[in-house]
């Protein structure tokens, strides 16, 4: 089965103080069609520069891709002209970012937001665009949708804003949605129903969602399938049961130890030791020994590879992908 | 007990970013050539006596209106005086009229501005003096002082200096009240600090960066506003050299001698132009977005 | 024994808006709490809680524009106020959320750590530093951090310089307004760890306001939940999240994510928090209470014990 996107070995570079710098290194996974993907990562783990690349939405000449291809549809989406990109953006391929108040334009109404995607993709006359800009609304569960949808951002609370996003996103039933943080800046109310949300347009647009979250809980309750990053690489990947029940790389147990158990317990936190790397420094082999509990002496002199231990399970880390390793 | 241990848990200390500012605003282009041209201008008046042996009142009515050659790079006025050696002189009272401009409006502007942020009774009067000295044209104000002060160097530099504060203590106070919001200017409340030292060491050096950008359009504005007076008569007063009034003296002669206005005009671009790209990379570089890492 | 902290039905009403379009915003009403010396008390609300503000009265930033509160048992409402703000304000520090905005930018580390002793002033320049490497020292960061500035560091370690002012005078109640919402989650343990450490070596006392009940629950001995200006419930932390008595802490528990996949949510909450400007008459939670009755939409309840150690704000519960 060939996948709706395909990320192959990806490598993004920003502009530093000293030259290009590798934000995201290596990057290779799969979308399936109606697949809900989720990407964890701290600060610095390029989740979010991968979601941005896959559109291109980083402002010109800030970053460049020397290597590395974004397949959708048969296009590289990283060498297709803007204008092959425009069609897909908004259209096939959507994103919903995480603060709704910049992410919305403050002196456009909500009509005329989802309406802009609708019109453009689609063709409609302004009047059939608002009726569905209302539609859509309701879908997205905002009450009163007639009258909202005349609305500015400002009246609207941070749970509504996101909603709307939401809803221009999906206006043109986009095949993927990349969400990127979007409950973060909510309330944790206000999360769990809009991740319910999310949840159900997937199930009824029968759309893929890459959910890039820091949180290891939206995303144990979202995706099916768990990628992690750190510093710029995918170190796991892994179903969302498999990840959970047994992690293998060292970072991905350490995330997972250091959440304070709501169910009581300890009296102490496990604290991963030291502190995520800048993106320009320079460290001989695996980039996440230095915090490592496990480190060998291989991980010092040779960077680690991604490697299937199973069909569906890859991880980067010398030690814990030789076989036989920690069964 | 956990370890505490230095660097163990925290983590080491990434190597230092030293002068980040300073290395990319000398890395910015505009920046640099607006600096090279600058630097060119002040060092010409600054050596202006080393540069040149003439007096620059000097009359030699023998040579009057001679074309640039070799003798007089820049040819001479109606009354044979050198115009080379009357734009480099003429250079320093420029110059040092839009520098001593520019500071003063930056000095005040900051001190009103942060006042006007931090005493919210005193803000509206404030701002409502600067509103009115903003509605004057500048060169307006400028001829008042002027006739009021009897016209002088000083004269000029002081009503340039009250036309353009207003723009200043306006730029500061709008700084100053975002950065009066911030968490550590309440950290600074908790630990007991007086409203003076919290205006002092946290308000206003958190709130003049935009001013030093505007300080340096500034310095450009009133080396145009010195020439306009000057052209108007109420300027530098002859026979010292300004920049203006050479144009202003070469203005009854300008299709005859057209040398006389041509170079000092140039000195007034070169500047203007030099200080704005100055201000450009200033603005690019100082831009608060640009200094958030990750 | 006195408490550290002593709140009693303490109000707080803000004026918004210019004259002739005034409104009044009112943020806490009767809010009463106690913090005993040494101990932790932990604040959990959402946005529009009114919590932050709480935190911000508390250590005299605001004053109450009701009700009253102790610190140190000295009164900070009434017209000693200002006499014993001064008196107290050294024992009574605060962390702030944003480690970005905590530091001033052109201040070195040190030079920020150092601020309150130099504003109270009376120390010999030697004394001022080694006090700042001492403080260093015990929030876990190298002697050399002293001269950097602010953007030199990682979020993490911005808020340990933070904890380090605040230790600066020895307090002995510190508010911590979400301390680790700003971090990253392995930055989060390695704060929480360094306050408790801090807690059992010098008897601090906390006011901790989060929105994360995990990190709450973990430094807190006592849990107070607060919803849209009033305290809903206030109980021993493992009652409280054992069994959570008010409906809003029952649905603030069930919305919270965890780490398990197979994990099947209860029931997903309506509605959003109401206007503190014009509030629903009633208790405030009605509108989106899945048990609410009739009664509810008309009397505010108040919060009182209805068992032992466990006091409630809820018509579904009678008093002990």
């Amino acid at each position: 089965m060939s996948a709706l996107v395909s990320i192959d070995k990806l490598t993004v570079q920003f502009r530093g103080d000293r030259g290009w710098v590798n934000a995201v290194e290596d990057v290779s996974f799969d979308i399936g069609e109606g697949e809900c993907v989720g990407v964890v990562g701290e600060s610095g783990s390029g989740k979010s520069v991968t979601a941005l690349s896959m559109l291109r939405l980083h402002p010109r000449g800030a970053a460049r891709f020397p290597s590395g291809s974004i397949f959708y549809a048969g296009v590289d989406l990283l060498r297709a002209p803007e204008r092959d990109l425009r069609a897909v953006r908004g259209r096939d391929i959507a994103m919903v970012f995480q603060d709704p108040m910049s992410s919305l334009n403050p002196v456009l109404t909500i009509c005329d937001q989802i309406c802009e995607p609708i019109r453009l993709h689609q063709g409609l006359s302004q009047a059939a665009a608002r009726r569905a800009a209302i539609e859509l609304l309701d879908l997205v569960r905002i009450p009163d949708a007639a009258r909202r949808v005349d609305e500015y951002p400002h009246r609207l609370s941070g749970g509504m804003r996101q909603r709307a996003m939401i809803a221009i996103a999906i206006a043109c039933r986009p095949r993927l949605l990349i969400a990127d943080e979007p409950t973060t800046a909510l309330d944790v109310t206000i999360q769990a129903q809009i991740l319910e949300l999310l949840r159900d347009l997937r199930a009824e647009l029968g759309m893929a969602v890459l959910l890039i979250s820091h949180d290891l809980g939206v995303i144990a309750e979202f995706a099916r399938r768990v990628v992690v990053m750190y510093a710029g690489r995918i170190v796991e990947d892994a179903p969302v049961d498999v990840l959970f029940n047994a992690p293998r790389h060292p970072y991905t147990e350490g995330l997972m130890a250091s959440m304070p158990p709501l169910e009581g317990g300890a009296d102490r936190l496990y604290a991963i030791p030291g502190r995520i790397p800048d993106p320009d420094e320079p460290i001989p082999g695996c980039r996440f020994g230095p915090r490592c509990p496990h480190l060998e002496p291989v991980c010092r002199t040779s960077a680690p590879e991604l490697v299937a231990i199973s069909e569906t399970h890859r991880v980067r880390c010398t030690p814990r992908s030789r076989p036989g390793a920690l069964c | 007990m956990t370890d505490l241990a230095v660097g163990a848990v925290a983590g080491t200390l990434a190597p230092r970013r030293r002068f980040v500012l300073l290395r990319r605003l000398a890395a910015h282009r505009s920046f640099q050539i607006g600096l090279v041209l600058v630097l060119l201008l002040a060092l010409a008046a600054i050596f202006a006596p080393f540069l040149t042996s003439v007096d620059p009142s000097a009359m030699k009515v023998r040579f009057r209106f001679r074309p640039p050659s070799a003798a007089f790079p820049f040819g001479t006025d109606n009354f044979g005086r050198d115009i080379f050696t009357r734009v480099l002189y003429g250079a320093r009272v420029s110059l040092w009229i839009g520098l001593v401009v520019a500071i003063s409006t930056g000095v005040i502007g900051a001190a009103i501005g942060v006042v006007a942020a931090q005493f919210p009774r005193l803000d509206p009067y404030l701002m409502r003096c600067m509103d009115a000295l903003m509605s004057f044209p500048a060169i307006l104000l400028a001829l008042g002082v002027t006739a009021a002060l009897g016209p002088r160097m000083e004269s000029v530099i002081i009503a340039l200096a009250v036309a353009y504060v207003p723009a200043g203590a306006r730029i500061v106070r709008a700084s100053a009240l975002v950065v009066r919001e911030l968490d550590y200017i309440a950290a600074a409340r908790i630990a007991g600090a007086s409203n003076f030292r919290i205006m002092i060491r946290h308000i206003l050096p958190n709130s003049v960066s935009p001013l030093l950008v505007h300080v340096t359009f500034v310095f450009a504005y009133a080396i145009l506003a010195e020439a306009a007076l000057s052209f108007l008569g109420v300027g530098v007063p002859p026979p010292t050299a300004s920049w203006g009034n050479i144009i202003a003296e070469g203005r009854d002669y300008a299709t005859e001698a057209w040398w006389v206005m041509l170079f000092p005009g140039l000195g007034i671009t070169l500047s203007a132009l030099g200080l704005n790209l100055l201000g450009d990379g200033l603005r690019d570089v100082l831009d608060p977005r640009l200094n958030w890492r990750g | 024994m006195d408490a550290l902290v002593e709140a009693r039905s303490v109000e707080m009403t803000f004026a918004s808006g210019r004259s002739g379009r005034r409104a009044n915003i009112h943020v806490l009403r009767k809010i009463s709490f106690d913090v005993g010396y040494g101990e932790t008390l932990g604040l959990v609300g959402e946005s529009g809680s009114g919590k932050s503000t709480i935190g911000r009265i508390v250590v005299g930033l605001h004053e109450p524009t009701g009700g009253s509160l102790k610190l140190f048992g000295l009164a900070l409402t009434g017209p000693n106020r200002k006499a014993n703000l001064s008196t107290v304000r050294s024992r009574a520090q605060f962390v702030f959320q944003d480690p970005h905005a905590a530091l001033d930018p052109r201040m070195r580390a040190g030079d920020s750590i150092a601020e309150p002793i130099d504003v109270a002033g009376g120390h010999t320049r030697r004394d001022r530093n080694d006090r700042v490497k001492e403080l260093l020292g015990l929030v876990g960061l190298p002697h050399d951090a002293a001269e950097r500035f602010p953007h030199e560091f990682s979020g993490g370690q911005r808020q340990r310089i933070v904890i380090a002012r605040a230790l600066a005078l020895e307090p002995l109640f510190i508010v911590c307004d979400e301390p680790v919402s700003a971090l990253d989650v392995s930055m989060q343990a390695q704060v929480v760890n360094l306050l408790m450490d801090l807690q059992d070596r010098f008897g601090i006392g906390y006011l901790f306001i989060a929105h994360d009940l995990a990190v709450v629950r973990a430094v807190s001995r006592q849990v107070a939940v607060i919803y849209a200006g009033a305290i809903v419930e206030l109980a021993e932390k493992n009652a409280i999240f054992a069994s959570p008595l008010h409906p809003y802490t029952r649905a603030l528990l069930d919305a919270v994510p965890r780490p398990d996949p197979s994990r099947v949510r209860n029931r997903v909450i309506v509605g959003e928090v109401p206007s503190l400007i014009s509030p629903p008459p009633g208790c405030r939670f009605h509108g989106r209470c899945p048990h609410a009755m009739p009664k509810c939409r008309v009397d505010e309840p108040v919060l009182r014990e209805t068992s032992p150690g466990r006091l409630t704000a809820c018509h579904l519960y009678g008093p002990s």
